[in-house]
């Protein structure tokens, strides 16, 4: 039994791996290296780090100087990794322990690694935006004109309008209607004679068009197949493209497996005991997410909401800790500040705070836009908006910037009131050391 | 179709002007062996297979063995006697459940007044049934009337008209020695039978401009399934004169078509009304030619109301042997009544005493009701005839047509 | 370039190959008497056309002959062949043992669907040996049963399987009587389907042909072949190269597109006729000389009093003043929809056609510039000096195709020879719908 599920596992993973290569991720790993990053084990993060590199320079599209110039340097793509990781939300605690650091985060387990890896590929419709590119093809031959169909469509009102037009001849005015009509339709069976002709010369000239490109192709290219390269490259491309595609549908039938393995990765990663807050919030978080990717659990509904409401109280306890960290940070030289003082500040910043949480808190249904940087929002214009659906992605984009916007209006109103705070401090400090008699205080710049 | 069988292997030798290696595609059946060995021993003997004698065989094989073409049976069968009516109407039951596909065209001769068989009535009424029943196109042929033509042919020929010498080759009387005393009594009326059938097969045989399939016969001059007795007249019967005939003549042969002297039977169609009527020219005549004889004889020739251009026109360019051109005129014409009618009086006046009754009845299969469904047949036959002999002379007006409403 | 040509039965076949003999003719004619380039191209046109050259440096015509029996198939390949001009292609025809009886139903649910894919794989061929396929023209009589009932199913598969191709028919119409007696059962079973199916439907009476053999022609015993021969004329006249109003210089690359948008845009009136001047005698051709305003004078003549020939028209006859509206009132005036003028030979430019351009002769709703168009070549056509063919797409057919469906509702009216079309799938109800589109193309066509 055990056998047998590991063995399907294998498949299941080996599946999103074959999909990733064939959607041109490069780095994918084998499939042992995720099972050994369930374990936490060691000598998986390297290749995590990649994976997650070359499916994160994907999907998110930074400037190409970057890309080039790091093609190598492992420790290059972590930090690139964590710092879109961040930006888009992701909120690991391990990110946050890093990113202040200069080092590319050595001490990330590679269970993290893989859980960001479910965020990122749970994160929307992410392999479905790549998969339409890969095998945009596809779209350009079901789009291609219908001219013939239209016409056999256009007969048949003249044969209504023929009936109507002799119900009406015993009207009023019937000889010139009668005659308008005729007229008309006459004038519509030319056009569509004149369409004919132009279709057979079109034809014509194609034929000739081909006999001439095969005659001068020289005689080098004495296979019959050489006049029309064009043919066989489409045709390779749409092979890959249904190659592609049926990797893809393949992926569809394991997904559901797979996101009940990574459950098993959260599971793992709850049961271990090292630092319960932080940990347990993003994993709690993920595993809400991991619930809704894998619908087909049966009572993952119910299961989902106790968990959501667990996750929430967790990111409240979270906030706490965050806050009273904010305010040490806000302190820098350790120096206790009067109480009523600090209530003021408490009360101010947690204000902030919950209206910070508030702006959170619709979570965007498609978290691929939230994925995309804001600095570059029109890069390749032609991109995922060309492809994915419109009436999803206007008012989420729509909610992205205006959420950007007040998150810096935040920022900006948040470190005002850091220099207000430190400026009232430093007076503080001034007027206390000017009370001390044979010291003299420099004042740390600014 | 219907070209002779040509026997596969030997190679075909036309030694003295015999034909050696075609096989006619004929099945011959009698009861008795008598008319079959004797023919088997004639001039023919060449030509027929030795097995085609044997009772029972060989319809099926002879069709079957024939290549696709062959769609047809020309069947010949006389409706006197026991054989010829009895045994023919039931090949046509056989030949219908076969191949129904293939047109069945019969020749029916029928007896004289004084015919020597007493029985022939029954015999004949009883195989009318099975002809209107099974048959596509019966070519009814009186006895009587091959005998009146082949009297006036002698009386000609004794005579000696300037202008109509008998050529002795021709194929109207051909044979060994033409009219010569050696002859046998039947066989100058089966000749005329005979070279009927020639003409009728010739557009299929030949090349023309205008062709005429059998099956074209039946399509355009039945337009009833069960009225299927067409008339037949046959020209040149005793002019058997020059080879280049002036338009005098050619047209004077579409006229004889048409009188009393030249039907196979005894009638006279042309004070009877037409239904359909078809006209298979063989020689160097053109379609103009036809159009203008056409044009001359419709208006002496009553045509039903909703036929009036009821023609079919046949064109082959290659003539009987010994004439210029030959013409067969079928028509459907109701001057078949009268024949009907005289045979069922003959049957009703034997049928009323149940004279020789007996002789049928013990018959294995045999019924009375055979009889009366026989004779009910053919007076149903006769009324439908007379009904479209009612509208002759009347006016009648043409069918309103469907009107689009504008 | 090209026109597939489909010859079905044995009018079909015979007409073929007579259309195949008028073209070679006149464009060898071309070549030889105007060695210039003028007679070049156009001999370089009308080949490319009408025929394939094969590997072998002969001529084959681009046709297929289907019938249901041999003979006439034969002979006309053998005499094809024996024109050293041109031939059939070896393979490039369809027979059977049996032909179709002159039943209509025997050769439309029979044969037709029986053989099916063997004649469609033939014409596949030979459109496919066509750089461009101008078109197909069908040739087959209304009468017999090969032509009109094969014939009409092979129409329908070819719709089918060239959608966006031009299908242009042309009926032979039997003689009003002596041909063939269902002939009229057979016709309105023949162009009620066609009507559906093709783009146009050019028809020559065999009554009013034979009448040109015998009046103009001066042939005494008038043949199958004579009648075919004009028939071959006036066809190869329209269908031979010619300059058209918007190709001045060049031969039209698009013969038959350019004459059904010119003729049959409206899908009610479809049926074309034609008539040509002069006809005449080939020992009297050599004594005779025209003028354009002589001929185009006489054919118009032709044209409104709906006559085939110019000997005996009536004169009296005249376009009713503008106006006045419909033409109803006036008998013997024949109202065109669309005229298509084709005028060949010696000083083809100086030709005035204005008199095809009046109003009056048109319907009240397509205008007269918009109703008649000129082709024009410089070439003799078919050794008369100058020649004009007028394809009228007008009330001409409708008296006779009104006269036959007349007989054949009569006979129906007493089901006479109905069994023998019901014997093969050709129901009452079948015979009732041809019917009543035949008597919606006689009202439309009546009320022009």
């Amino acid at each position: 039994m055990q056998r047998g599920k590991s063995v399907k596992i294998k498949e299941v993973i080996g599946s999103l791996c074959k999909l990733l290569s064939a959607l041109g991720v490069d780095s994918v790993p084998g499939t042992d290296t995720f099972r050994r990053a369930k374990f936490n084990k060691g000598d998986a993060v390297e290749d995590l780090w990649r994976l997650l590199y070359s499916l994160l320079s994907k999907a998110v599209l930074w400037g190409c100087a970057c890309q080039a110039t790091k093609k190598h340097d492992i420790g290059a793509q972590a930090r690139l990794v964590s710092a879109v990781l961040w930006q888009f939300g992701y909120g690991a605690p391990w990110l946050a322990q890093t990113r202040g650091e200069d080092g590319w985060g050595e001490e990330v387990g590679s269970r993290d690694l893989l859980l960001a890896l479910g965020w990122v590929i749970s994160s929307g419709s992410l392999l479905e935006t790549l998969l339409g590119e890969q095998a945009g093809g596809l779209e350009t031959l079901t789009s291609l004109p219908e001219v013939s169909d239209c016409w056999p469509g256009v007969e048949i009102p003249a044969g209504t309008e023929r009936g109507a037009g002799q119900c009406g001849r015993g009207l009023t005015g019937k000889g010139e209607r009668e005659g308008d009509l005729r007229r008309l339709q006459w004038e519509q069976g030319k056009l569509r004679l004149l369409w004919r002709g132009l279709q057979a010369a079109q034809a014509e000239r194609a034929r000739l068009l081909h006999q001439v490109l095969s005659s001068t192709s020289g005689p080098s290219d004495t296979h019959p197949a050489a006049g029309c390269t064009g043919h066989s490259k489409e045709l390779a491309r749409s092979q890959t493209d249904i190659q592609v595609l049926d990797i893809y549908l393949d992926w569809k039938l394991m997904e559901p497996l797979f996101w009940c393995w990574m459950d098993s990765v959260i599971d793992t990663e709850l049961a271990e005991p090292s630092p319960p807050s932080h940990r347990g919030a993003v994993a709690m978080a993920l595993k809400s997410v991991v619930v809704k990717g894998a619908r087909c659990q049966g009572d993952s509904g119910r299961r989902g909401m106790d968990e959501l409401s667990e996750m929430l109280l967790l990111l409240q306890v979270q906030l706490k800790a965050w806050q009273v960290e904010l305010i040490n940070h806000a302190s820098p030289s350790g120096i206790v500040t009067s109480s009523p003082e600090k209530a003021k500040i408490q009360e101010r910043v947690k204000l902030r705070l919950c209206s910070l949480t508030e702006a959170y808190a619709p979570r965007p249904t498609n978290r691929r836009h939230r994925l995309r940087p804001p600095e570059h929002p029109t890069h390749r214009p032609h991109r995922p908006t060309k492809h994915s659906p419109s009436q999803a992605g206007q008012p989420i984009e729509a909610q992205a910037s205006r959420l950007i916007k007040e998150l810096r209006e935040e920022e900006a109103g948040l470190r005002q009131e850091v220099k207000r705070l430190r400026r009232g401090q430093r007076e503080e400090l001034q007027e206390l050391a000017s009370r001390l008699e044979g010291v003299v205080l420099i004042p740390p710049l600014n | 179709m219907s070209t002779p069988r040509r026997n596969n292997g030997e190679g075909c030798d036309i030694a003295g002007g015999k034909i050696r290696c075609l096989k006619a595609r004929a099945v011959l059946i009698d009861m008795e062996e008598g008319v079959v060995n004797e023919i088997l021993q004639g001039p023919l003997r060449d030509v027929l297979t030795a097995r085609s004698s044997s009772r029972r065989v060989g319809i099926r094989q002879q069709l079957g063995c024939g290549t696709q073409g062959v769609r047809l049976g020309v069947q010949g069968a006389d409706c006197g006697e026991g054989t010829g009516s009895g045994l023919g109407s039931c090949v046509l039951n056989l030949l219908e459940e076969e191949f129904p596909d293939v047109c069945r065209f019969v020749t029916a001769v029928y007896p004289s007044a004084e015919d020597d068989v007493i029985t022939s009535p029954y015999n004949s009424v009883l195989a009318m049934r099975e002809l209107t029943e099974h048959a596509d196109c019966v070519l009814p042929v009186e006895n009587q009337s091959l005998v009146d033509i082949v009297n006036k042919i002698k009386h000609m020929a004794h005579t000696g008209k300037p202008g109509s010498v008998i050529k002795k080759d021709s194929t109207l009387i051909s044979g060994q020695g033409g009219v010569s005393k050696s002859e046998k009594p039947f066989d100058a009326m089966n000749n005329i039978v005979a070279n009927l059938l020639l003409n009728l097969t010739s557009s299929a045989r030949f090349e023309g401009s205008l062709n005429m399939d059998l099956n074209e016969i039946t399509m355009n001059l039945v337009p009833f399934p069960r009225l299927h007795y067409l008339v037949s007249s046959l020209t040149p019967l005793y002019t058997l004169a020059d080879v280049n005939v002036p338009t005098r003549r050619l047209d004077q042969m579409f006229t004889d078509a048409f009188s009393k002297d030249h039907q196979l039977i005894r009638a006279d169609p042309k004070h009877s009304l037409y239904l359909a009527c078809a006209l298979m020219v063989r020689g160097n005549v053109q379609v103009s030619d036809l159009r203008r004889n056409i044009e001359r004889l419709k208006p002496s020739l009553p045509f039903i109301s909703w036929n009036q251009e009821g023609w079919k026109t046949g064109l082959c360019s290659v003539p009987p042997v010994g004439h210029s051109h030959s013409l067969l005129a079928l028509a459907n014409n109701t001057c078949v009544k009268p024949t009907f009618i005289d045979l069922r009086e003959r049957f009703t006046r034997l049928y009323r005493k149940k004279a020789h009754l007996h002789h049928y009845l013990h018959v294995e299969g045999m019924e009375q009701a055979c009889f009366t469904e026989a004779l009910s047949s053919l007076s149903s036959l006769i009324e439908e005839y007379s009904q479209l002999d009612a509208t002759k002379n009347l006016l009648m007006p043409d069918a309103p047509r469907l009107n689009i409403a504008t | 370039m090209s026109v597939v040509t489909v010859q079905l039965g044995q009018c079909g076949n015979q007409v073929g190959q007579e259309l195949f003999d008028v073209i070679s003719s006149d464009t060898n004619d071309a070549q030889r008497y105007r060695p210039s380039a003028q007679g070049k191209t156009y001999h370089a046109c009308s080949q490319e056309r009408f025929l394939n050259e094969e590997i072998t440096g002969e001529l084959s015509a681009r046709a297929v002959l289907i019938d249901m029996e041999p003979k006439v198939i034969a002979q006309a390949m053998a005499t094809a062949a024996k024109s050293g001009r041109w031939k059939y292609g070896d393979q490039s025809f369809f027979c059977q043992k049996q032909g179709s009886g002159n039943n209509w139903a025997n050769g439309f649910c029979v044969h037709g669907p029986r053989h099916e894919e063997a004649v469609g794989d033939l014409v596949r061929r030979e459109v496919e040996r066509c750089d461009r396929l101008a078109g197909i023209l069908s040739l087959m009589s209304v009468a017999g049963g090969t032509g009109s009932g094969v014939g009409t199913y092979v129409t329908q598969c070819l719709r089918d399987a060239y959608p966006h191709s031009f299908i242009l028919n042309q009926l032979t119409w039997p003689y009003g009587t002596g041909e063939v007696i269902v002939q009229n059962y057979n016709s309105v079973l023949t162009l009620s389907r066609l009507y559906q199916c093709s783009d146009a439907i050019l028809v020559h009476e065999n009554d009013a042909v034979h009448r040109i053999c015998a009046q103009l022609m001066n042939i005494k015993h008038i043949s199958f072949s004579d009648v075919n021969k004009v028939i071959a004329h006036q066809l190869g006249s329209v269908l031979q190269p010619a300059h058209t109003a918007d190709t001045h210089s060049q031969y039209s690359r698009n013969p038959m597109g350019e004459l059904l948008s010119r003729l049959v845009c409206h899908p009610e009136y479809r049926l074309l006729s034609v008539c040509s001047i002069p006809h005449m005698s080939s020992s009297s051709l050599a004594y005779s000389a025209f003028t354009w305003p002589g001929l185009l004078k006489h054919l118009r003549q032709m044209l409104i009093t709906s006559a085939k020939m110019e000997e005996g028209i009536d004169w009296q006859v005249r376009a009713p003043p503008v106006g006045q509206g419909t033409a109803e009132k006036l008998s013997g005036f024949n109202t065109s929809l669309a005229n298509l003028l084709i005028l060949r030979g010696k000083d083809v430019s100086s030709a005035d056609t204005c008199g095809f351009l009046d109003p009056a002769l048109y319907s009240p709703w397509l205008p007269a510039e918009g109703a008649i168009s000129t082709w024009r070549s410089p070439l003799p056509f078919n050794k008369y000096e100058k020649s004009a063919t007028l394809v009228s797409n007008s009330q001409s057919l409708l008296k006779p195709l009104d006269l036959m469906v007349g007989k054949a509702w009569n006979m129906f009216a007493s089901r006479a020879y109905v069994h023998q079309y019901t014997k093969f799938g050709i129901t009452e109800e079948d015979f009732l719908d041809s019917f009543t589109c035949l008597e919606q193309v006689i009202s439309s066509y009546r009320h022009l």
